[in-house]
């Protein structure tokens, strides 16, 4: 049995079973899963897995991925970048070959250039959240928009100066006291975490985008990328585990 | 005693010896130093904002701490952040000597701007010629290290990096620095596996574990373009006399592609790229710094994958970098 873990920044996703067809998922909030899962020894965080689940001792080989994968020792374990997990997902998950890969995370967003199922290309933005699903949550927070009904508003958006996911707040509150209504706003963050992007999905130029991440649900973002770009989207069943699916199937000894 | 001169970028370096005085490139102070940040909080407390080029905050910090009393400054080829810290350095009654390499390579100007720096320094073209005999055969044993790092020897990539980068002051002291590199280069053993073949384009980096980490994934930096054009390549073999120094020392610093148009750059990083067989290169860029927009005619105008790898304060690779680096070395070797 295997398992992939994605050691993500606000939540962790496992994916684990005997093969592709037949995967199970489980996810955590990031911080819970550190204190009740791991512990600390000679510098590095150790995860028991069998902790998780008793099932998981029957495990022969862990591939994990994330930010976290630096910091933490697990047992029988490997571990690959997100760039290479996403594009080994995105692989299993799609039938094409040439396609952009755009994970748009809860901090950062990534794009992947894949041409004949090979990473060729990578652009990563992670220095700044702006633009990011946090500032897109923050602003939901502000506007009262439930998260998930978020996704809904794409249309006549306004343009957004300040996408800072902290400061940004001001420009919303900006636009509420002007009258704009809390539908428009709301269209107008989505279309800033689309802008965010917009040019490396050009300049990428594959047709197919193959949409990942917490944000992959969002249809507003898909509606800009679609008629803005003239691109077709697929998103992968369960799109925020590409990541985890990516370390599922990869080879045993990849680099770690 | 000798007298230091700082200076922030490259200088004629025989005009400084000539002069007797010890050149003190800031930049190499900064970096190699046990803590150089402590040089960055002295700018910052100076005044200098966050959102700016820590080289320069490392050469003001370097400037203050060591008491160092007189620099030669680049206001032209360098950057113009260069122009504010010479500003401000004139409140503390620094004696700044500035030198310009002129935009568009006029010769005629180039030909001034160094024979303004031999009248503020009392050197003549003879004294000139005698450092440039010492010198040049140092730069020499450089060229060779740079072609035994991509044929088949094994040179890390910090060593070459190393080397280079000296060249802007050769430690301060050439003929102790050349007792080294000659000690040096006699260890340099074959290579049976050859790692992957990479190029390192931008200004040197502001991390110090870059070359290691890179090398420890399987790679190998063998090529460094600007460190490279430290050592002025095109003087290899080249006959200098007493008769043509003058026009040779002025071509030299024509020639030396850094501080002109991008374009200069990209043609000798394309032939650089072809000889070594390069698979990717690594375009660094310092944060804050203008020439991060020189990106965008790198990725239009050179047919090979590039990693653009940013970083802002000394220290550490960050975790981004390490991810993108990981990524794009396996990224190559897949291929």
């Amino acid at each position: 049995m295997k398992l992939g873990i994605d050691l993500g920044s606000r939540f962790v996703k496992i994916v684990y079973g005997e093969d592709i067809s037949s995967i199970k998922y489980q996810k955590f909030d990031t911080i819970e899963f550190y204190k009740q899962y791991c512990s600390r020894m000679a510098g590095l965080m150790h995860i028991n897995l069998d902790n998780i689940n008793p099932g998981f001792k029957f495990i022969t080989s862990v591939t994990s991925t994330g930010y976290g994968r630096g910091l933490v020792d697990i047992k029988r374990g490997s571990a690959i970048t997100e760039l290479e997990a996403h594009t080994n997902g995105a692989i299993v998950s799609v039938k094409e070959i040439d396609f952009t890969i755009l994970d748009l995370g809860g901090q950062d967003n990534k794009v992947i250039k894949v041409i004949n199922n090979q990473m060729v290309d990578f652009i990563m933005n992670d220095k700044c959240a702006s633009g990011s699903g946090r500032y897109l949550e923050n602003m939901a927070r502000v506007l009262g928009v439930p998260i998930n009904k978020f996704g809904e508003y794409y249309k006549n958006p306004l343009e957004l100066s300040n996408t800072c996911a902290i400061y940004g707040e001001s420009e919303i509150i900006g636009h509420i006291v002007d009258g704009q209504t809390p539908e428009r706003i709301a269209s107008s963050v989505n279309y800033s975490v689309f802008n965010m992007v917009k040019r490396h999905l050009k300049d990428f130029e594959n047709e197919v985008i193959v949409f990942v991440g917490g944000l992959a649900k969002n249809k507003a973002i898909r509606y800009f990328i679609e008629t803005e770009l003239g691109k077709r989207v697929i998103i992968p069943k369960n799109p925020e585990y590409n990541a985890a699916v990516g370390c599922f199937v990869n080879d045993a000894t990849a680099s770690s | 005693m000798k007298q230091k001169i700082g200076f922030t970028s490259t200088v004629p370096i025989e005009i400084v010896f000539s002069a007797g005085l010890i050149p003190v490139d800031l930049n190499n102070i900064f970096i190699t130093s046990e803590n150089p940040p402590e040089y960055i909080q002295i700018a910052e407390d100076y005044g200098f904002p966050r959102s700016y080029c820590s080289w320069i905050k490392g050469l003001f910090g370097v400037i203050i701490r060591h008491k160092i009393k007189k620099i030669i400054g680049i206001v032209q080829g360098d950057c113009s952040d260069t122009h504010s810290l010479l500003n401000i350095l004139a409140l503390k009654n620094i004696e700044c000597i500035p030198f310009s390499y002129p935009y568009g390579k006029n010769k005629l100007l180039m030909k001034d701007e160094l024979q303004n720096l031999m009248d503020a320094l009392n050197v003549s073209w003879d004294d000139v010629f005698n450092t440039y005999k010492d010198i040049q055969p140092i730069r020499e044993i450089m060229y060779e290290i740079d072609e035994y790092s991509f044929t088949g020897k094994h040179v890390p990539s910090k060593d070459l990096h190393m080397w280079q980068v000296s060249a802007s002051d050769f430690n301060g002291d050439y003929k102790r620095f050349k007792r080294d590199i000659s000690g040096y280069i006699k260890g340099i053993k074959d290579e049976k596996n050859v790692p992957l073949r990479l190029g390192y384009i931008g200004v040197p980096p502001i991390v110090t574990d870059l070359y290691d980490f890179i090398d420890a994934k399987g790679a190998r930096v063998m090529y460094q373009e600007v460190q490279r054009q430290f050592t002025f390549p095109k003087l290899w073999n080249k006959e200098v006399n007493d008769k043509n120094l003058k026009k040779e020392y002025i071509k030299q610093y024509l020639d030396y592609t850094y501080p002109y148009s991008v374009f200069n750059r990209i043609e000798d990083i394309q032939t650089e790229i072809k000889r070594r067989g390069l698979k990717g290169i690594i375009h660094y860029v310092q944060s804050f710094c203008h020439r991060q927009a020189e990106d965008i005619v790198f990725r239009k105008q050179l047919d090979i994958p590039i990693l653009t790898l940013e970083e802002d304060r000394p220290g550490k690779l960050s975790a981004r970098s390490k991810v993108r680096l990981e990524a794009f070395i396996n990224m190559i070797k897949d291929k």
